[in-house]
């Protein structure tokens, strides 16, 4: 275990937490501005997220917003996992890609009960 | 923890469409927040990502079980945390809390795991994962980061010193937040048009709360929180009893 290999993962992690945080918020506040000019902030027609990304409107780049800004956290797994696999820490490289692998699964899950309940 | 209660009862905004909203938000603030104190060291990620396993698989149950619920029964549960957030409040104010490190203990959060590894990373980590569980319920249902309970938890259950708790339990916060909203997003239940501003907002808030706050004396800051906090109690408690959905 080399005595740099904390700095490794947290360099990794924090760049992806800080690079995905500014592209969401940046896309959000792009939508909310065309949504200001336009003078059309309504909610596209439909109720689930992939109606309203596709709906073409300003509110569309918000809700794109929305998913990278909660994609973000989950994103950060994967650096976390490259950084403690090449560090020799086996144990939380497995930690985290199990962890990874739950928020996969889970997000699969939801979308599979949303689409079955009609959302 | 305070939008909820704004959405719901200054804007009308059903409970589910708060809590979603809500979810959203923390992620903004605890991303941006996470970034700089994993990259300081002051959070301590490995304890992070063990106690993410519970406040995940938490937040999925808590958000597929939110679609059940009526809103009588969460705005119930709402009253309940905001009594025990008062509580936490008033007790904090009367007694000072102290740091969990033992006099001249040296932590290094970031230290991986063996010699140099901090000590409260394995005490009670078996409590402390089941504890993160509810912590993710708690987040997904009501729309909270879920600090009131992870950073108590890592505090004076694992002992680890207060800064790092709540460093550590804002890293977490991001992945509960993440697992919780999206179901809400998926199912529609965040609207763009609203949840847009409100992040931009609540982003620009933490921006500049966080400059502010060092301003303000603590004992003060407090002191608004829990009056702010005790009638939002009493509000939801009366939606709670008095509306239907």
């Amino acid at each position: 275990m080399s005595e740099s290999s904390p700095d490794q993962l947290a360099r990794w992690v924090s760049r992806t937490l800080a690079v995905g945080t500014a592209l969401a918020i940046g896309t959000i506040a792009v939508g909310v501005l065309a949504g200001l000019v336009t003078g059309d902030a309504s909610v596209p027609p439909g109720h689930g997220l992939s109606a309203q990304i596709g709906a073409g409107r300003p509110a569309s780049i918000v809700a794109i917003g929305l998913l990278l800004l909660t994609l973000t956290p989950i994103a950060q797994l994967l650096p976390a996992v490259a950084a403690f696999a090449r560090q020799g820490e086996r144990r939380y490289a497995a930690i985290s890609a199990l962890l990874l692998g739950l928020l996969l699964i889970g997000i699969a899950a939801a979308a599979i009960l949303t689409r079955s309940g009609g959302g | 923890m305070l939008l909820v209660p704004l959405l719901t009862l200054a804007f009308g905004y059903s409970l589910t469409s708060a809590v979603g909203t809500s979810l959203v938000c923390v992620i903004a603030t605890s991303a941006g927040a996470a970034a700089h104190n994993v990259l300081t060291g002051r959070a301590d990620a490995r304890l992070g990502l063990i106690l993410a396993a519970g406040t995940v698989v938490g937040a999925f149950s808590g958000s597929l079980v939110a679609a059940y619920l009526p809103d009588r029964l969460l705005a119930g549960l709402f009253a309940l945390l905001m009594l025990y957030t008062a509580y936490s409040l008033w007790r904090g104010m009367v007694r000072a809390t102290d740091d969990g490190a033992g006099p001249g203990e040296r932590i290094d959060p970031s230290a991986p795991d063996g010699a140099s590894a901090p000590s409260y990373r394995a005490r009670q980590r078996g409590l402390a994962v089941s504890a993160s569980f509810v912590a993710g319920n708690v987040s997904s249902l009501l729309g909270v980061g879920g600090g009131v309970i992870t950073v108590p938890l890592v505090h004076l259950v694992m002992r680890a010193p207060l800064d790092v708790a709540a460093a550590t339990s804002n890293f977490m916060m991001g992945m509960t937040a993440s697992a919780g909203a999206f179901a809400y997003l998926l199912r529609g239940d965040v609207s763009p048009s609203i949840a847009g501003p409100v992040v931009l907002g609540v982003a620009a808030g933490s921006f500049m709360g966080a400059r502010l706050a060092p301003r303000i004396k603590a004992g003060w800051l407090s002191a608004a929180f829990l009056i702010v906090v005790l009638y939002v109690a009493f509000e939801m408690a009366m939606r709670a009893l008095g509306s239907t959905r």
